[in-house]
């Protein structure tokens, strides 16, 4: 998946809460669902989403399904995040240069 | 940082008022000076509050592919200090996430000190 449809995916605010909680523990769907003002059919959905842009996985035991992090579903969205570390300190710099010439 | 991290955050203090600075963020001859926009980037703005707030939506068309375009955005905040400088925030953000603009009730304060 590339970065681009990650960001679709994660410009949903509840789906980007999703993977907050994931990021500290594994959790089934109801326990994901507590909190959140939304049904179990809509939180099924996010979860299908998230499981097929690869950034979620899912693990059965009995008749639960267990939802976690996937953390090479993220590596896309890290090259990107590193791209753009890396290039705003120089601006910003060149910015801080740029008002010591401009007049008041 | 967790996996889900999705923005980058920049913030330092420029040693300027934020008018300046608003000029030299909007006014493009001096943009184009600072900001250097990587090949196949193309800026447009979402959000302008004078000397506050800016947004600027940041496409990227990726090389060896003309039809995909990377949208991202890049939102500056500028809080001025009583020495004359300026607090400086960036976020670059793959996602447009609505900052609580200019809270109503500290401008009052604000005047109170100009």
């Amino acid at each position: 998946m590339s970065e681009t449809e990650i960001f679709k995916v994660l410009a949903d605010p509840t789906r980007r809460a999703i993977l907050e909680r994931l990021s500290g523990a594994e959790m089934t769907a109801t326990d994901l669902r507590a909190g959140f003002a939304i049904t179990q059919p809509a939180m099924s959905q996010h979860l299908a989403v998230l499981r097929g842009a690869g950034l979620v996985s899912e693990r059965r035991e009995g008749r639960y399904a267990h939802y976690r992090i996937a953390p090479d579903g993220f590596a896309p969205l890290h090259d990107w995040l590193a791209r753009y570390r890396d290039f705003w300190p120089s601006r910003i710099d060149s910015l801080k240069d740029l008002l010591k010439e401009m007049d008041q | 940082m967790s996996d889900a991290e999705t923005e980058l955050v920049f913030e330092t203090i420029l040693d300027a008022p934020p008018e300046k600075i608003w000029r030299a963020l909007t006014i493009p001859e001096y943009r184009d000076r600072w900001l250097q926009k990587p090949d196949g980037v193309e800026l447009d703005v979402v959000t302008a509050n004078d000397s506050s707030l800016l947004t600027y939506r940041w496409q990227e068309r990726r090389s060896g592919d003309e039809n995909r375009i990377e949208e991202s955005f890049v939102t500056i905040e500028l809080t001025p200090n009583e020495n004359g400088t300026t607090g400086f925030r960036l976020t670059h953000a793959p996602v447009f996430v609505p900052m609580a603009a200019n809270n109503n009730e500290a401008a009052p304060v604000l005047m109170r000190a100009a």
